[in-house]
């Protein structure tokens, strides 16, 4: 069963828990968002990217 | 077959077909977890176990949803639905065979912290993965640095043997070589194989169950049934949160440090969001990541939100994944609320969380008097390490102490208990006695400890430990400065102490003072000799309400009980008693009067 490491797993950007697998990457604002859940993007974009994700871009980051 | 409850408003809306048998058949689960738990009393070897009952029995479905949950301890129950959900998907259920047992511990992938050992087994029936039992239980050593781990470290490799999801057990049969592994890393190989055997066998009785349960049902009814169960869940506690006020509540509070920076405390915030039906708290703002150990978990951090909303919330609603559903957490990676590989993070499931919780009530108080004053706080976590006089065998105890619980709006708190976050037992006296060379020389309740309040908050304890041969010691403890907060108008309780006064002296000391380690609380490894006494003091609890609103007869019985004395109940509460100890009525009046008046 093919694992990756911790330092090579991707983290949702809405809750921030690691992904082991089979993470989402949806789009929102027209940039991929990487999310564990439909849940978690719902929450990126309702909660998350309107109080965070302006100000994230702006300093050139946007993760969760 | 997942619905969306989101529309639903009522149970009555969900069409529950057989409200008699779907109660019936939840319990049933309930029972299962419950006998799990019997089990692994009975079988298991270490007193963490056996004593402490430092272990959670869990069902899930056969998408990796709990479906019911028995009386065991927050820390795990609220975690496991990561941990399971993510082993589940990392192994994948094509992987997974009839007599397969999976054990994990990572707590970055979705654990808690490292000693939780989770052992997950897929229960089959006819061929298919029908449901998950699940087993997640805190092994008193992991290897590492520190025996029983708790101290001072610094990074996920110094705590000791990290596991991602793997098979222990194929085919009904122990996979020897990772017994090998674990068994030659840990400090007691004969108790840690016993331990995970009684945990796999416990998984092994839910198995059975479960297949007893649906020869009865039929997987198709099984299946419906389990559906209905998440379902309900998620419309009480909707309905529940939906009448909580919309708004953002935020608090914040610290860790007063973390073993390995002088001086250096870190600051947990947090900010509930409550948005109709659904919860988001949001730890943004949280300090960075500290070198040490006080670290939580992503999953710890998504424990002690749970858990702490599950306290908010009336307890009628049974616990699975359908209550997990309307609650969101945002928990930024690199902070204390979310590790980042490899940062040390094992004392934050222990006391680290229970800081968390406080922080929540905190928050949740400006909207709800359900909430509590501050806890003790800290599971005055001691590790000991020696051989047995009697046997010539190694030992490895990790001792939990009970605190004061903070007061609320309706009790006092409780005294000499266990964190909530641990639901645990600490140790009878007289078996650690009879287990380890070590004698209890006091174990007593503080009354200096509590915080005043309408409801006071419940005492912690001393206890005093005398070494019959010599161990070494290892701690993780918290609020050695930092005083439990009192709620509207509660007092701060008494703090933590952990001195030592060796053989051949009359003083005592911390273990900054006399072995030069950083922290008083958190530090690895000290050497004691036959003859040298150990003192553990835990936090009282906060108090709640003024003082000086305490029902003057609770004052009186108080004093009646030693508890606190007749010059506390004047100078603290405003109650006045005659040589009799009767309460002198207009003198009270009175006193209460002038407390009141300086309190505006």
């Amino acid at each position: 069963m093919p694992q990756r490491e911790v330092d090579e797993m991707p983290r949702c950007q809405s809750c921030g828990i690691l992904i082991p697998v089979q993470e989402m990457v949806k789009e929102h604002e027209g940039k991929p968002v990487i999310v564990c859940s439909d849940k978690c993007f719902r929450i990126y974009r309702t909660y998350w990217y309107p109080r965070y994700g302006q100000k994230a871009a702006a300093q050139g980051g946007g993760d969760g | 077959m997942v619905q969306d409850t989101s529309a639903k408003r009522s149970v009555a809306d969900l069409n529950i077909d057989d409200p008699v048998q779907l109660e019936v058949t939840r319990n049933y689960l309930i029972g299962t977890c419950e006998e799990m738990g019997a089990a692994m009393l009975r079988t298991s070897y270490s007193t963490m176990f056996n004593e402490a009952r430092d272990f959670s029995c869990v069902v899930f479905d056969a998408a990796g949803q709990m479906i019911a949950q028995g009386d065991f301890c927050p820390a795990h129950i609220g975690a496991i639905v990561h941990t399971v959900e993510w082993a589940i998907k990392e192994v994948g259920p094509e992987n997974m065979h009839p007599g397969d047992v999976i054990l994990h511990n990572d707590p970055y992938r979705g654990g808690c912290h490292m000693p939780e050992f989770m052992t997950l087994k897929p229960c089959f029936y006819k061929g298919d993965v029908v449901a998950y039992a699940a087993n997640i239980a805190h092994m008193t050593d992991i290897g590492g640095m520190v025996p029983a781990a708790f101290g001072d470290t610094r990074n996920i490799f110094q705590e000791g043997l990290r596991l991602p999801p793997i098979k222990i057990y194929k085919d009904d049969e122990p996979v020897e070589d990772i017994f090998a592994i674990i068994t030659s890393n840990v400090r007691t190989p004969k108790v840690s194989r016993g331990d995970l055997m009684a945990m796999v066998g416990s998984t092994y009785l839910a198995e059975r169950r479960i297949v007893d349960l649906i020869d009865r049902l039929g997987i198709d009814r099984f299946n419906l049934l389990s559906e209905q169960i998440k379902d309900v869940s998620e419309v009480m506690m909707r309905q529940a949160i939906a009448r909580m006020p919309d708004g953002a509540y935020a608090a914040e509070g610290i860790i007063e440090d973390d073993g390995v920076l002088p001086d250096t405390s870190y600051r947990f915030a947090a900010e509930v969001n409550v948005r109709g039906d659904e919860i988001v708290v949001d730890y943004t703002g949280s300090d960075p990541q500290s070198a040490g150990a006080i670290n939580q978990s992503f999953g710890t951090t998504a424990s002690a939100t749970y858990a702490t909303i599950f306290h908010m919330i009336p307890d009628d609603i049974p616990w699975n994944h359908g209550a997990y559903r309307p609650i969101a957490i945002v928990a930024p990676p690199g902070t204390v609320v979310n590790v980042n590989y490899p940062g040390s993070c094992v004392g934050g499931n222990s006391d680290t969380y229970p800081n968390t919780m406080d922080v929540l009530f905190a928050a949740f108080s400006q909207m709800s008097d359900r909430s509590q004053a501050c806890d003790g706080g800290t599971s005055g976590l001691l590790g000991i390490y020696g051989t047995n006089i009697d046997t010539g065998e190694p030992f490895v105890l990790l001792h939990i102490e009970g605190m004061g619980c903070g007061g609320r709006i309706d009790a006092d708190g409780n005294d000499a208990m266990v964190t909530k976050n641990g639901n645990c037992l600490n140790s009878p006296c007289e078996v650690i006695e009879v287990r380890y060379p070590v004698r209890i020389e006091e174990y007593s309740v503080i009354p200096e400890s509590t915080g005043p309040g309408a409801h006071r908050g419940g005492f912690g304890v001393r206890r005093i430990w005398r070494c019959l041969a010599p161990i070494t010691i290892s701690a993780h403890v918290n609020r050695t400065w930092f005083r439990p907060w009192g709620l509207k108008g509660g007092e701060p309780a008494g703090n933590a102490a952990l001195l030592f006064k060796p053989a051949d002296s009359e003083e005592w000391l911390s273990a900054k003072d006399l072995y030069d380690r950083i922290s008083a609380g958190k530090f690895s490894n000290v050497e004691l000799g036959e003859g040298d006494l150990i003192m553990l003091c835990t936090p009282g609890g906060g108090g709640y309400g003024a003082p000086h609103e305490r029902a003057a007869e609770l004052v009186r019985q108080d004093v009646a009980d030693e508890l606190i004395d007749a010059q506390a109940a004047e100078q603290t509460y405003g109650v006045v008693l005659d040589d009799a100890g009767v309460i002198d009525e207009d003198a009270t009046r009175l006193a209460r009067e002038e407390m009141a008046h300086a309190a505006t």
